[in-house]
């Protein structure tokens, strides 16, 4: 496993991923799919709502969902905690990116706490996408399944989580140390 | 007494991006530009009818309702960031992260400065019609919104 730098001669193929992107934002949607079509992804499902994605899950297999965490009606968060409960013996264990427009300590716990594998803030970097793109594909953490919670292994004893230098601070970061406070 | 389970399910993302064809990653993040700028006129236009509702939030004044105002406010406020953020618009960014922070924290203390609100809003316009070069100007509206920000967090 590797520190989770992008090496930028490494290659990979998602061409056969089947990937659900969730957002009720069209122009957000929009600009989700046409970065994961420059990476090579054609995204099966685009969704303007929770419910809408759930439905898909329902249906089809999911290879990746990328999913806004704020939604109107059912959010991210209800959205994913219920596909790890209720996503059947394939989609349970797909892997969840989150994107989030500001990402304050309590929505990262949120993410975490609903099963999610991540968390990226917006403004989207494709650098960061695709660097946690790839994470979780090579992401070896055990699923865990208790009253509680269902989702991958929250500790990351293996393998560590992406290297901070390539963190981006989430955006969050960055900005908070833009404007100070 | 509860019973916790691990599972072992490698996602099948992890066989499928070893797959042979694809691409470099050097080469996919060379081609996001060509694919996000035709949508580049609508997410501007977006981002100036966010910012025209925040300030046509603000022109209303102190609101009798504030927990409703506020979360209006960052909703547009989060919509900028979703709609400017592939642009170049960095500093425009940088003003509506900290208005979502700013309503964020006021959210946790259960108090508010409108008047810090407004502020944003305003740095928010010029932000985005500012000419490029003004570099110091824009550096220093943001200088300021910083300083709200760290008075919300310690007042």
């Amino acid at each position: 496993m590797s520190d989770g730098a992008l090496n930028l001669n490494l290659i990979f193929n998602l061409r056969q991923a089947s990937v659900l992107v969730v957002d009720d934002c069209p122009f957000s949607l929009d600009i989700t799919a046409q970065v994961l079509m420059a990476f090579g992804v054609r995204p099966r499902f685009l969704c303007g709502s929770a419910d809408e994605a759930l439905e898909v899950a329902a249906h089809e297999v999911l290879d990746l969902i990328i999913a806004d965490c704020e939604m109107p009606g059912r959010d991210g968060y209800e959205m994913v905690a219920h596909l790890r409960r209720h996503g059947g013996e394939v989609n349970a264990y797909c892997p969840v990116i989150m994107l989030s427009s500001h990402t304050p300590r309590s929505k990262v716990l949120s993410a975490r706490d609903c099963g999610a594998n991540f968390i990226i803030a917006k403004p989207l970097s494709p650098r960061v996408l695709l660097q946690r793109i790839l994470w979780v594909a090579r992401d070896t953490r055990p699923f865990l399944e208790a009253p509680g919670y269902v989702g991958p292994d929250r500790r990351f004893t293996d393998q560590g989580p992406p290297a901070a230098g390539e963190r981006r601070a989430g955006a969050g970061e960055a900005l908070r140390e833009a404007v100070g406070g | 007494m509860s019973v916790v389970k691990w599972i072992m399910r490698p996602p099948r993302l992890a066989s499928l991006v070893r797959q042979s064809g694809g691409v470099t990653v050097g080469r996919a993040l060379e081609a996001v530009p060509l694919h996000v700028e035709p949508l580049r006129e609508q997410c501007l236009a977006a981002v100036d009818d966010h910012i025209a509702a925040l300030e046509a939030l603000v022109a209303e004044g102190e609101p009798e309702d504030r927990a409703a105002a506020l979360k209006a406010v960052y909703g547009r406020a989060a919509g900028v960031l979703d709609a400017a953020g592939p642009f170049d618009l960095e500093d425009v960014c940088k003003a509506a992260w900290s208005l979502c922070e700013l309503v964020d924290r006021y959210g946790r203390a259960g108090r508010a400065d409108w008047r810090a609100v407004e502020v944003h809003v305003q740095a928010l316009h010029l932000l985005r019609h500012m000419p490029a070069g003004a570099v110091a100007e824009r550096r220093q509206l943001l200088a300021g919104l910083g300083e709200l920000l760290s008075a919300a967090a310690t007042a």
